[in-house]
Formats: C-alpha cells, structure tokens, sequence
C-alpha cells in the first residue's frame, strides 16, 4: 500500500520548478497552444488535396512556426533536468524539424502546379482575344472608327500583355514559395538544433546531477 | 587473373560488405538508404546520357565533380576513419534517412523531386556515419555532391539568376555590347532592348546566347584548377572572378560572329556557327586561351614564391 503510494507520487506529481522554469512553462505552453489554435482556425476546413489550401496553409504555418519552435525551447529549458522527458521532446523535435525540411518539396510542387496552371490561364484568355479579333477581320464588317492596322497592333499589344502578365505572375509565385521554403527550413533546422541539444549526454562544462538531488525534485 | 575472376572477386568482396552491413543497426539504416540510390540511379543516368550524346557539356562537369569528391575522400581516408558520429548524430541521420526513403515513392513524378530526396538521404549517410563534422571538413565533396545530385545545373543557375537579377539583364547587356562592337568594326547595327538591328534583318539575343552556361563551365574549371594545383583560398576566387569576366568578354565576339553570320552569310553559316561546331569551336578556343593563361599565372606564383623563400 505503502509501496503503491509513493509510486504514485513518483510517478504522476509534477516536478519542483525554479521561478526562471515557470515562467517559462508558462510562456512555452502559450506560445505552442496560440500556435495550435492559429493554426486550427487558419485551416479551419482541413481539404489537404485542394492546392491554394495547401499552399496557403503551409504559408501561414512558415510565418508562425518561430513563435512554436520559442515554445517548445521555452519548454525544454524547464524539462533539462528530467532526462527521459526531456528525451520525449528531443525526439518529438527531431520529427518535426525532419518533415517540415521534407515539406519543401510539396511547396515546391505546389510552386510549380499553380505557375503551370496561371500560364494555361493567360495563355487561354489572350488566344481567345486572339481569336476574337481575327474573327471581327475575316467578317470585313468593322466599326468605322478602326482601320485594320490599328487591328494588328492590337494583336501585337495582347500578346505581350500576355507575356509581361506571365512574368510578373511566375515572379510572384516564385517569391511566394520561396519565403515559404525558406521560413520551414530555417524552423526544422532550429528544431532539429533544440534536439540535439535536447539529446546531448551531460558532457563536462556541466556535470551529472547529484543522485540525491534528482529524487529530491520528485519529492 | 582474367577478367571474369576479377569480376567474381568483386561481387564476393561487394557482397560480404553488404552481409557485414547488414548485422548491425547502422548498417541495415544505410542498405536502406542506398536502396533509393538504387532506384534513382537509372533516372539520373536517363537524363544524363542522351544530353552526353547530344554534345553538351553537362555530364563532363558532373563527372570532374564525382571525381573530385572521390579523390578528396581518398585522399583523406585517414580522417574519415577516424570521424565518429556521436549518439544524436546517428539519430539525425537515421531521422533524414528513414524521411528521405518513406518520401522518395511519392516522389516519382518529376526528377527534381527524386533528387531532393536522394539527397536527404546522402546528407543522412554522411551524419550517421561520420558526424555533422563531415560537411565542415570536407566542403569541396559537400558542394560538389550537392550539384550533381540534380544533372540540370544549367537550370538551376537559370533560376537563381532570373529570381535576383532584373528581366532580361544579361541578354540586353550583350546585345548592346556586341553591337556597340560591331559598330566599332564598321557594321551599321543598332541595340533595341535584346535585338540587334541591321538594316537587312534583326538578331534576337536568346538565353543561350547571353554567356552565362559557358560562364558558369569555365568558373567551375577554374574551381577544378586551383583545387588540382593546391592554390590558396584567395587566389581561387581570384581565378574564379576572372574566368567569369573573360567567359563573358568572349561572349561578345561570339554573338558578332553569329548575328553577322544569320544576316549577310545566309542561314547555312548561321546554323554552323550557333549549333554543334561553332560551340564546339569556340568553347576549345576559349578553354585553350584559359588554360594557358591559368598555368603561366600558376607557375609565376610558384617562381615568385621561391625566390621568396
């Protein structure tokens, strides 16, 4: 009975925390759950095979993921004495830190799907222009006011309309997913950081805790 | 020994390394691993063969580089035997590994992506095996193994050129240098944004006509240069800088002799000099015209420095 009890204890009560340790239990914890709750509201409806959701969802996750990867260091700093926890959250920083690097390559997917796509667009619409006008010369009945040199001019200025549109639209695009790569690398590379860190045997600058002093937290 | 017993030999030595591999935990996460390399291999090859064929450059590059880091880890073998991974690097590695191979089967579709994870695979090789000090001591194999995981370097360049310089930069820069030239020698031909006007025909300057593949060839050679003749760090930027510069000076002559060609020597001269053997030509001449100017600066150099000493 006696037995059981203490086990209890050992097990389940939550460790004696320095002042500096809560505090930053409290702000790791907000920052991950704001993070969370971000992130469920911002995908609110989850269709992972849609692609704008996709890449709006990933963006958004890019520009949040520091206020997580804060946290979740906040959170190992108050775990760094208790080593099988703070072995759970190395482990769980290593996971993360791995698929959002391996993430990229959807991004970049979903970079290429939608440049594909916005070209098949302009291109569609200019032809239909295209034709349009070559429909109105062939028919000979022309407005008055427009002689059929100013009819080719017209050709000649959408079709580069369509090439500048062309441009600007892959420029921004590219842009896009590149911010969006570069914010998901930088945050699995912090992660995969904080768990190495998290996963290092105490070297020398700072030696094994006293046996006596790590029952003591468990008191 | 003849050939076939030299052969049998191999595949028994290749597969007791595999049995050894595969007794412990490490080795099995590697045999994974190189099981992508197995699969992406015939890809890359794919790519890289009919382009070979064709009478580009690209797969001369990609092979000096594979050379290049085989001949570094050779040389080094000493420090890469002795460079252990410790216990978080072996987790990264076996993490990027097992990533890269549960990634690769959806990453079927397009060559770019098959590469990224074949290359989360090989950094994952190199962490578990040897540390995440392996990248620091080896830079050179790290660069170079990076390049030629994906064949197309021409298109990455591309990219990375296009997304930080302004529209068509480089083609309208060539474009008014080689007719400014071409004025000098008496041709009447007039720069309008990437044309060149004569007055019996226009010349569009197109991407593959702006230097910037052929620059990025000899800068590279350069790169090969200076690490085959052990310079210093500064003086390979030195001969990197200048191979950029004169592969793009020499550009200008090309495109004069090209655009000159297209308009008054007819269209049969124009194909010779802008296809297979006009490139051929050009690209000889101007590596011939590096080499030497390369090996007197490097002999100099050694001159100087003995009499130095």
């Amino acid at each position: 009975m006696f037995k059981s009890n203490r086990f209890i204890k050992r097990r389940f009560s939550l460790p004696v925390l320095t002042p500096a340790q809560s505090i930053c239990f409290v702000v790791g914890s907000t920052c991950i759950v704001g993070f969370f709750i971000d992130v469920a509201v911002l995908g609110a409806p989850f269709i992972l095979s849609d692609l704008g959701w996709r890449i709006d969802f990933l963006q958004q996750i890019g520009r949040r993921s520091i206020i997580f990867l804060f946290g979740v260091a906040l959170l190992m700093y108050c775990a760094f004495d208790q080593r099988q926890l703070k072995r759970a959250l190395a482990t769980f920083c290593l996971v993360i830190g791995v698929v959002s690097l391996v993430s990229s390559i959807v991004v970049i997917h979903d970079s290429l799907e939608t440049k594909n796509r916005t070209f098949q667009d302009i291109s569609e619409q200019a032809v239909q222009i295209q034709s349009r006008i070559d429909d109105t010369r062939e028919s000979g009945n022309l407005p008055p006011e427009i002689t059929l040199s100013e009819l080719e001019a017209a050709a000649i200025a959408i079709a580069e309309q369509a090439e500048a549109v062309k441009l600007t639209a892959s420029k921004n695009i590219v842009k896009a997913s590149a911010s969006t790569i570069g914010n998901l690398a930088a945050f699995g590379l912090g992660m995969i950081g904080l768990s190495r860190v998290g996963m290092q045997k105490r070297r020398i600058h700072s030696p094994a805790p006293l046996q006596a002093s790590s029952q003591q937290q468990y008191l | 020994m003849n050939w076939q017993q030299q052969l049998s030999k191999f595949i028994t030595r290749f597969l007791c390394i595999t049995k050894k591999a595969a007794k412990s935990h490490h080795g099995r996460f590697i045999l994974l691993g190189l099981l992508v390399g197995l699969f992406y291999f015939p890809q890359w090859v794919g790519y890289l063969l009919p382009r070979a064929l064709k009478g580009k450059t690209g797969w001369f590059l990609i092979c000096c580089m594979l050379c290049m880091i085989g001949f570094e880890l050779w040389n080094k073998q000493a420090v890469l035997n002795r460079m252990q991974a410790s216990e978080e690097d072996r987790w990264l590695g076996h993490a990027l590994i097992i990533a890269g191979v549960l990634v690769f089967p959806f990453c079927r579709f397009a060559l770019w992506s098959q590469s990224l994870a074949w290359l989360c695979v090989l950094i994952g090789i190199a962490i578990a095996s040897w540390g995440l000090v392996f990248f620091y001591k080896f830079p050179i194999a790290t660069f170079f193994a990076s390049l030629t995981v994906y064949p197309r370097v021409g298109l990455i360049s591309r990219g990375l050129w296009d997304f930080f310089t302004p529209h068509l930069l480089l083609e309208k820069t060539m474009a008014q240098a080689s007719s400014w030239a071409m004025r000098m020698i008496g041709f009447t031909a007039m720069p309008q944004g990437r044309f060149i006007f004569f007055p019996e025909g226009a010349v569009e300057v197109g991407w593959g006509c702006n230097g910037l593949d052929m620059a990025i060839t000899i800068a590279l050679a350069g790169l090969f240069m200076g690490l085959i003749y052990r310079q210093k760090r500064s003086e390979m930027i030195w001969l990197i800088s200048c191979s950029i510069v004169v592969a793009l000076i020499a550009n200008v002559p090309r495109l004069m002799l090209v655009s000159i060609a297209y308009v008054y020597w007819g269209p049969q001269w124009f194909h010779f000099w802008h296809g297979f053997w006009g490139g051929q030509i050009f690209s000889g001449v101007l590596f011939t015209i590096y080499y030497y100017w390369v090996t007197a600066r490097i002999t100099k150099g050694k001159e100087k420095s003995l009499s130095g000493n």
